[in-house]
């Protein structure tokens, strides 16, 4: 079955909106998705019929939104594959997620421990872990990558010790693409380190289909709403059962408690004792349309249109002097980072915006990684289901205009 | 600190407020109006402003440096650069209705509405990627620096 992009196209109504006079070529996916109509319907039926504060009211409204709240952790546990549905944890996306577990594991780490991350790492899964290691005296190792962009498998196998505690590394890198071989890559981790936990950073994992938290056999899957086309402001903390169990609380407060009195708290069972207050009950909804919506495609074309996209890419890149990809691992996806000779990143982004054709530029929330490949950032066109070969090809005639003009 | 060397003070060598508010109003559409940024981007002396750690201006996108001198008559010269070609140009633009004015002319000067006049207003949003806003913070807090 191959993926009818057009059709796929009506249900998103912001890509029929223009920008500067020109129709929207959206190119910025791996920053956010956009969003189907299901899930705009979802967010205003949400609040339109059954707004309501979840697990506590006695009345109808209340039973209602618990429901739908509920029944969307288990369409997410199924997504994934989650032993349980109570392996769900919702957060506010990636970054709160990624801090429940350091900021847990900071108080268990103490010196002479060791973690190990990679170059790879958005700022997110770096400075979580590099704090991590300050507070307790952890160590913490950085795997390499070669010049492509592919972490070093033996450099990383290498970093596994007995006192490895903790591993924590992204799926596929925002900045350039690359799909790390997590399922091998563990199973070094197994293998060298059996105390060791494993967080994958799921973010731009998730909205390429077929994350199976069992077979990847990870302790944390973590990841945002809004990059698999739910809205903003709500994500998941995936972890087996047994490590969340007793987990260290990050939020204290309502709906994770067991009993209160004034001078003490116990905890209530999962997964209500990581989700303290109010949660984004009509997020959690949304997202799960999204989810609902999502798993309609067939997987394999969808995997098979973003690979021809990325190709395409790659060979009209290759026509245009002077520019230069980076990260060219042999297994990527989705994005396609590069620098044109001469010119800064902020000056393409800015000339192709224009021209309607929106790219991020920058860092991606990558230092490091960017000082490792030697260069100040990079344009950053990202590619999502609905895009299309044309406007791939849209995007190097921009391309081609903002470098005559910057000639 | 600011600088009161007058004899290290660059020539000003880019056109005047007057004319690029012409040039400007006289060019509707996007492209020429950013060839000609661009344009004025390359009249900018390399050696306008040293690219050190002093004179950098922190959260733009694109590096940008400044470095703001007070003349014998106590008016203010301002000399800016960046990497991105585009700032670069529109900094010559941003700053040329200021250049050579006494520190308080600069202080009451509305940036907003001369890039208005320009064509130019959606250059200034306060957004963490905008260079040129923290430019006009920066040209009005040295300002002050030296009433």
């Amino acid at each position: 079955m191959s993926l009818d992009v057009q059709a796929l196209r009506q249900e998103f109504p912001i890509l029929s909106r223009e920008v500067h006079g020109k129709p929207l070529v959206y190119l910025d996916n791996a920053a956010t998705t956009q969003k189907p109509q299901a899930v705009i319907d979802a967010l205003v039926n949400y609040y339109s019929q059954s707004n309501s504060n979840v697990h506590r009211g006695a009345h109808f409204l209340s039973d209602e939104a618990t429901r739908l709240y509920e029944d969307s952790r288990t369409v997410m546990a199924n997504f994934i594959n989650a032993n349980a549905r109570e392996e769900v944890i919702w957060t506010s996306g990636t970054t709160e997620g990624i801090n429940i577990v350091s900021k847990g594991m900071a108080q268990r780490l103490k010196a002479g421990d060791e973690v190990v991350v990679t170059e790879l790492e958005h700022h997110a899964n770096l400075v979580t872990w590099q704090q991590a290691c300050k507070i307790s005296g952890a160590t913490l190792h950085v795997a390499p990558i070669d010049d492509n962009g592919t972490l070093d498998r033996e450099a990383f196998t290498q970093l596994l010790s007995k006192n490895t505690v903790f591993v924590a590394m992204p799926h596929i890198s925002n900045a350039l693409g690359t799909v790390n071989p997590i399922v091998d890559l563990i199973r070094q981790v197994r293998t060298h380190s059996p105390n060791a936990l494993v967080l994958i950073d799921g973010a731009q994992g998730i909205a390429h289909g077929n994350v199976d938290v069992q077979a990847i056999d990870c302790d944390f899957y973590v990841f945002s709403g809004h990059k698999v086309f739910g809205p903003t402001g709500v994500g998941v903390l995936w972890g087996k059962q047994a490590v969340l169990e007793d987990w260290p609380v990050w939020l204290t407060g309502g709906e994770m408690i067991a009993s209160v009195s004034y001078q003490d708290a116990t905890w209530g069972a999962l997964p209500n004792r990581l989700e303290a207050g109010t949660p984004n009950i009509a997020g959690v909804i949304g997202l799960a349309a999204a989810i609902r919506w999502f798993q309609q495609l067939d997987m394999s074309a969808v995997q098979a249109h973003e690979k021809a996209l990325l190709q395409r890419a790659v060979e009209l890149g290759g026509g245009i002097e002077g520019l230069r990809l980076v990260g060219n691992a042999k297994d990527k996806i989705g994005v396609y980072s590069f620098v044109l000779e001469g010119s800064h990143p902020a000056d393409v982004g800015f000339l192709l915006d224009r021209q309607g054709i929106a790219i991020r530029t920058g860092d991606h929330c990558a230092q490091p990684l960017m000082e490792r490949l030697g260069v100040p950032g990079t344009a950053r066109a990202s590619f999502s289901i609905y895009n299309t070969l044309e406007e791939v090809e849209q995007l190097f005639v921009g391309l081609k205009k903002a470098q005559m003009m910057l000639a | 600190m600011p600088n009161t060397n007058a004899q290290n003070i660059h020539r000003i060598e880019t056109p005047p407020a007057a004319e690029i508010l012409t040039t400007l109003q006289q060019t509707p559409n996007w492209e020429q109006r950013y060839r000609y940024v661009l344009q004025l981007a390359k009249q900018v002396p390399d050696d306008v402003v040293a690219r050190i750690q002093a004179f950098a201006v922190s959260g733009c996108e694109a590096p940008v440096w400044l470095k703001v001198e007070q003349t014998t008559e106590n008016t203010l010269r301002f000399h800016a650069d960046s990497s991105s070609r585009l700032i670069r140009g529109l900094l010559v633009i941003l700053l040329a209705p200021v250049q050579n004015q006494p520190p308080a002319y600069i202080l009451t000067f509305n940036f907003n509405e001369w890039l208005q006049s320009c064509g130019l207003q959606q250059q200034l949003t306060p957004s963490r990627a905008n260079g040129l806003y923290h430019i006009c913070q920066h040209a009005k807090a040295t300002a002050k620096s030296f009433t």
